[in-house]
């Protein structure tokens, strides 16, 4: 499984990385330049981060959200990968 | 193999872009944007029709003779149906077991070649237990070759060669040799318990107890196995492979190995398991007193291939038997006897794809879309309520398709301005998932679930990756947008 995420606007991959190395995050951290964020279905959210998506083993999105739900993912996830 | 190979399944095609509803899972679909989902069974019973017959007729047990069913009833003795054409089923001849009852009753019938035994059990309305020999070689003019009224307490009975073994309570399990066309005394086994049940397995036979002592016997009644299966034991089958059916009532349903002595943790049946009957490729019909149940028995426990959605549909409890001849099932309720028929086909029932885009009008007038639905199988579906997403209606909500017809839908939308998504649920004859759901996406081309991720390639700031989408397949992938301020 990777992890990875993304951020907006004008940002340089050195700030970037900066934050990648305070936070401790170990997934690889991406900007978003091509702007697929704004592909995905966000309706009825009430704010615009953080999107979560799950993609399965064949390039499918299997789970959407906008809003941190842990359970949910991890819900998904197992089952995922229990295919 | 009598295994039916043709399938259920369900297309549905409209104006906008082409979906499929699979009841019973499609293999293939029409609609390249969204991927297959998971089917479920691939199963499923459909009920071809009920006998014409007297207005109250509480059947208890069942055999199938040739082209006829004998059924065992508890007010008009034994009552011989055509089931010629399953659909248009008659009776042809009711015959007396016992003429001492207040009503003609008989409880268990017993079948081996031409022969054919019914037992009219002491009760509080027949007062003398009583068998009946009958010559069924012709079988649609059954003859009776003996009576014999005794006052040991019968219940159910055998035939194994030409013995008959019955299950006679406190009196053990006791035989007669009807080799002569009549009943003649053999040995008896008592000491067993109140002994209910009796059934040939093997070369000999089994007895079940109301206590739940499944009591393993040779020709010659000598004890070979006892196994402790809990609780009052209603049926047992022979299912092959030195193993056991038993239905346990509540408790549901156990299979015994007969060598070890070993029961399964018996298999909830959400019902009462009172009937067993043997179908082709290792099927077992089930009455379950609320529905019939087709069970795989092939495997360590048994599995669940098929219910009667008839049976379901009227929750009043039914006293029922069963009886299988392949794939046809015959069931008793209080009035009559049903038909069905054993399908292998899907019956998981399921959109795929599982999403249907709609097209919005620019100013936000009302609109409405079309589905048409296509039972493409040959089984009948059943849709018992269609629920919309908010703001959607349907027309028609409740509707059956025949095998091979076609259902339109209108769905019908007062106006939006932004786009929407909600879910259209379908409520089926599915037993085990009878719910469809259709996604409907109005107005929007946005990615949903169900959808490919959109590709990218990007160089990670942290880890010295490109990081490329495509080139993770095979993995699941976690995208976490964020906001970095």
């Amino acid at each position: 499984m990777g992890l990875l995420g993304r951020s907006f606007g004008a940002v340089s991959n050195e700030e970037l990385e900066r934050w990648a190395t305070d936070t401790g995050v170990s997934f690889p951290v991406v900007d978003d330049t091509a702007g697929t964020y704004g592909q995905y279905d966000r309706v009825g959210a009430s704010a615009p981060f953080p999107l979560d998506v799950i993609v399965d083993q064949r390039g499918v999105v299997r789970y959407q959200s906008v809003g941190y739900e842990p359970d949910a993912m991890a819900k998904t996830i197992d089952e995922l990968l229990a295919r | 193999m009598r295994s039916d190979p043709r399938r259920r399944r369900v297309t549905a095609l409209g104006a906008v872009a082409s979906v499929a509803i699979a009841f019973g899972g499609c293999t293939q679909t029409t609609d390249p944007e969204t991927p297959i989902g998971p089917v479920g069974s691939d199963d499923a019973l459909a009920h071809l029709g009920r006998s014409q017959s007297p207005s109250f007729f509480e059947p208890t047990d069942l055999v199938v003779v040739g082209d006829y069913v004998y059924v065992c009833t508890g007010v008009r003795g034994l009552s011989v149906h055509d089931a010629h054409d399953p659909t248009g089923m008659r009776e042809i001849a009711s015959i007396t077991v016992s003429s001492k009852a207040q009503y003609e009753r008989c409880s268990h019938i017993a079948r081996r070649g031409d022969r054919v035994v019914a037992v009219a059990p002491l009760d509080d309305i027949q007062p003398v237990p009583t068998m009946a020999l009958l010559d069924v070689s012709t079988p649609g003019k059954p003859t009776v070759l003996a009576r014999y009224e005794t006052d040991i307490s019968l219940d159910q009975a055998a035939i194994v060669g030409d013995r008959v073994f019955v299950a006679a309570h406190e009196a053990g399990v006791v035989t007669y040799s009807i080799a002569s066309d009549d009943f003649v005394p053999g040995p008896t086994l008592d000491q067993l318990g109140n002994v209910l049940r009796v059934a040939p397995v093997g070369d000999g036979i089994a007895a079940g107890t109301a206590d739940g002592q499944l009591i393993v016997l040779d020709a010659d009644l000598n004890q070979q196995q006892t196994v402790d299966v809990g609780t009052g034991i209603q049926a047992i089958l022979d299912i092959g492979a030195d193993r056991a059916l038993v239905a346990l009532g509540s408790k549901g349903l156990s299979i015994v190995d007969l060598t070890t002595g070993m029961a399964t943790k018996p298999v909830a049946t959400r019902g009462t398991a009172l009937r067993l009957s043997k179908m082709a490729d290792d099927r077992v019909a089930v009455a379950n007193w609320r529905d019939i149940r087709v069970y795989k028995v092939s495997g360590d426990v048994p599995e669940l291939l098929a219910v009667d959605a008839v049976f379901q549909a009227d929750t009043s409890p039914r006293h029922l038997g069963a009886a299988a001849s392949d794939d046809l099932i015959f069931a008793g309720e209080w009035t009559g006897i049903h038909a069905l028929r054993f399908r292998s086909g899907k019956t998981a029932a399921e959109f795929t794809p599982s999403v249907r885009r709609v097209a919005m009008p620019d100013d936000g007038a009302a609109f409405t879309t079309q589905i048409d639905l296509h039972n493409e199988g040959n089984a009948s579906l059943t849709v018992d309520d269609t629920a919309t997403p908010t703001g959607w209606s349907a027309t028609p909500t409740t509707f059956a398709i025949a095998p091979g017809a076609r259902q339109s839908i209108t769905l019908t939308h007062p106006g939006s301005n932004t786009p929407t998504s909600g879910l259209l649920r379908f409520t089926t004859n599915d037993p085990d998932e009878p719910t469809a759901s259709l996604e409907l996406r109005v107005g929007s081309d946005r990615v949903f679930v169900g959808d490919p991720a959109p590709d990218f390639s990007y160089d990670s700031a942290n880890t010295g990756d490109t990081v490329t989408l495509s080139a993770l397949k095979g993995k699941v992938v976690v995208l976490s947008y964020f906001g970095y301020f």
